[in-house]
């Protein structure tokens, strides 16, 4: 698949930042921004995009719960998404990839080499 | 979501590699500014959990700060102060919900040294 959009979202607004400024440069992509779990699905219902980015550690809303939103939501739930944390363990992965994420990246994180690592997250679908 | 997030839309599309590793370098050096603040904010919050050691509410509080900050300091290029985070979480998770009845007194006391331990390295990088 192509992507032209991805929705980042993710609280810390540095990670946003620098993810932002790779994505768009490097990945070439139309990058939309949600600080929220709330956030992203006003997000990704309006601008239907083709990958996103979720962080799993949020108040209020955390990626899972989000990411189980989007699976229930007829319009996005075929959206890939790719989870991201720190200090992931195997067994989480297998947990997110059960909840229907395509995969997890794991922070830290190199910022120019992102886009590449969400490539091969969906290529390896 | 803030102006500073819209800003970079505008501003720093279709870079080359040398302009985007400048935009990058300057990104660190503004990230490594606000750095101080939250160190300190992670700092306080440990001695409050140290303070208050049979609070499981004021760990989990320092705990989630420190998983933030392993995150984002190492993608800002602090790899030194991402692994002090990562200490410090390691120690805290393995702290947080246990008792005396499933984690003897001196493996307690020895994960409550990791953490002023971790400190003490994370302030030495400060100096």
């Amino acid at each position: 698949m192509e992507i032209q959009k991805v929705l980042m979202v993710d609280d810390d607004q540095n990670i946003r930042r620098i993810c932002q400024v790779c994505l768009t440069n490097v990945g070439k992509w139309q990058v939309f921004l949600a600080s929220s779990g709330f956030e992203a699905l006003e997000t990704a219902a309006r601008e239907k995009p083709d990958v996103i980015l979720l962080d799993v550690m949020m108040p209020e809303m955390d990626g899972p719960t989000t990411l189980a939103k989007l699976r229930e939501d007829p319009a996005l739930k075929d959206v890939p998404v790719v989870l991201m944390t720190a200090k992931v363990q195997p067994h989480e992965v297998e947990q997110y990839t059960n909840l229907g994420a395509v995969g997890v990246i794991s922070k830290p994180f190199d910022p120019l080499t992102l886009p590449s690592e969400i490539k091969r997250l969906l290529h390896g679908r | 979501m803030s102006g500073r997030d819209d800003e970079a839309t505008a501003s720093e599309s279709d870079l080359d590699d040398e302009q985007l590793k400048a935009v990058v370098a300057a990104l660190q050096q503004e990230y490594a500014k606000e750095l101080p603040a939250q160190l300190l904010e992670v700092e306080r919050a440990y001695a409050s959990a140290l303070e208050q050691k049979g609070d499981d509410h004021k760990l989990e509080e320092a705990t989630q700060i420190a998983h933030r900050l392993l995150g984002t300091t190492g993608s800002y290029g602090f790899a030194d102060i991402s692994q002090v985070m990562e200490r410090l979480e390691n120690a805290s998770k393995a702290l947080l919900g246990k008792t005396q009845a499933n984690l003897e007194q001196c493996q307690i006391d020895g994960l409550w040294h990791d953490i002023e331990e971790a400190l003490a390295a994370l302030k030495r990088l400060q100096s």
